[in-house]
């Protein structure tokens, strides 16, 4: 049995979970706006109030540690590039941290809401094939996760050893595994009827989507200011 | 054959140039029959199930489902024939259990009224209720491949084909997933199973196809066709009777 899977849904009777999905969405490109460009201050706010949010929504970041050692090596190179550019440490450190609170607003994003709902609550591409395409590339984005480490487990079980050349093998291992799963999803998608037109039932506003339109015009208002 | 569900005639399939994947196949289905599709790997038995499902197409050959010829009609194929794939992960499309089994109602365009009973029916019938809102990927091998079938038997086909269902399935998953799969047999669903390992449902079943090199070599009741299995390269437990051939006590 798999445990908590990265970038996935998870059924709770939580804020999160009850708010619209669209609103998370623009809170999300909002907020990653700011804590691309804020200040190290800013960062900090909304970084404390991303993980007050984390905690209430229970995220199992613990079980998605496995998973988020893929972020290692793009951690390492946003660090790294910063540091070569401003020859300072802290810099550095508050891009790592930039980035890091953009993946966990993402998390939560994702662990609160699926991926059908978003499709459905777009405007304007809610009823347009737009809107199967988005719900099926954010139902891929768990299995890149799993089939990444279904091949990682399986070459570290054979005594792989890590050298330039057997990273290229395994990340083209990988897109072959993904390649052979996503035809046979295909299969699965015409066998279940899948239409990519159909219409999809749009989710109405409601008070719980309040808190994050305050904090959506926020961040904007935020970023204009600059 | 009284009461025919599905009749198959010449179906024969090929790839690339002329690799013949199935030759000429032809045999009929009675309804609220249990068949078990039999032969060693490569024998085109997944084809076979894909090419009635309507997934691969079909080149020649024709295909009669309740006295309805279907060859042309692939959707009507799609709709009404159900599929269980071998690797149910592959099959699994929603983030919750209860939203994987609207995946396949709601493309239908079926009410949503429509759609929560059957949905409650399929819960209920695979007591599935509590991990209504489980994320798929978190379940476990024997439950993935109950989901699966749950995604199947929520649109309600005529006929349902699995695909080697027993693969990779620990012993209670495979006693559960047989148990189910006569529970929809009593119930009047029409099942089509592949499988080479007759050892373990063999008792069950009302006929028995065995494919070999594409050709459909053997068909018949499973008395008729358990002494010539052997020559066909399927695995018979010596000393076995029929009715011992089944992992459930009887």
């Amino acid at each position: 049995m798999a445990g908590s899977v990265i970038f996935s849904f998870r059924h709770q009777d939580r804020f999160l979970n009850k708010t619209h999905p669209f609103v998370k969405v623009l809170a999300l490109l909002s907020g990653c706006m700011v804590l691309l460009q804020g200040s190290f201050y800013l960062v900090a706010i909304i970084g404390v109030f991303l993980i007050i949010v984390a905690v209430g929504q229970r995220l199992p970041l613990a079980s998605y540690a496995r998973q988020l050692r893929f972020f290692v090596i793009l951690f390492l190179l946003i660090a790294t590039g910063e540091y070569l550019q401003s020859r300072s440490m802290s810099l550095a450190l508050i891009a790592l941290l930039r980035y890091a609170l953009m993946i966990l607003f993402a998390l939560l994003v994702t662990d609160s809401t699926s991926s059908d709902e978003i499709a459905s609550s777009i405007p304007f591409i809610n009823k347009t094939f737009l809107a199967s395409g988005i719900e099926l590339t954010l139902a891929i984005v768990p299995m890149i996760f799993l089939v990444s480490e279904e091949v990682q487990i399986a070459q570290r079980a054979r005594l792989k050893k890590w050298t330039i050349k057997s990273t290229f093998e395994y990340l083209s291992t990988i897109f072959e595994l993904l390649l052979l799963r996503l035809e046979e999803q295909t299969y699965a998608l015409e066998g279940r009827l899948f239409d990519a037109k159909r219409r999809r039932t749009a989710l109405p506003l409601t008070w719980y989507d309040l808190p994050l339109i305050i904090a959506t015009v926020t961040f904007i208002s935020l970023r204009i200011i600059g | 054959m009284k009461d025919e569900l599905l009749r198959v005639e010449n179906l024969t399939y090929t790839v690339g140039e002329n690799r013949s994947i199935l030759k000429e196949v032809s045999f009929s289905i009675p309804k609220g029959s249990f068949t078990l599709l039999l032969g060693p790997n490569g024998a085109g038995k997944s084809a076979l199930l894909r090419i009635l499902k309507g997934l691969y197409p079909l080149k020649e050959g024709t295909i009669f489902l309740d006295n309805e010829d279907v060859t042309k009609k692939e959707k009507t194929r799609l709709g009404k024939i159900g599929l269980v794939f071998q690797d149910a992960d592959s099959q699994i499309v929603g983030q919750s259990v209860e939203k994987d089994l609207r995946f396949g109602v709601a493309n239908m365009g079926l009410e949503v009224g429509e759609q929560d009973r059957r949905i409650e029916e399929v819960l209920e019938l695979l007591s599935m209720e509590n991990q209504r809102h489980q994320n798929p990927h978190t379940l476990s091998g024997g439950e993935k491949r109950k989901l699966a079938i749950a995604g199947v038997l929520v649109m309600q086909p005529k006929l349902i084909l699995l695909d080697e269902p027993f693969a990779n399935l620990d012993y209670r998953s495979i006693l559960a997933t047989l148990k189910l799969l006569l529970r929809l047999q009593q119930e009047g669903h029409t099942i089509i199973l592949v499988s080479h390992e007759i050892e373990k449902c063999l008792a069950h079943t009302d006929y028995v196809l065995v494919l070999e090199q594409g050709s459909l070599v053997e068909e018949g009741t499973p008395e008729e066709v358990l002494p010539k299995l052997t020559a066909h390269g399927v695995y018979v437990p010596k000393g076995k009777l029929l009715k011992e051939l089944t992992w459930l006590d009887r």
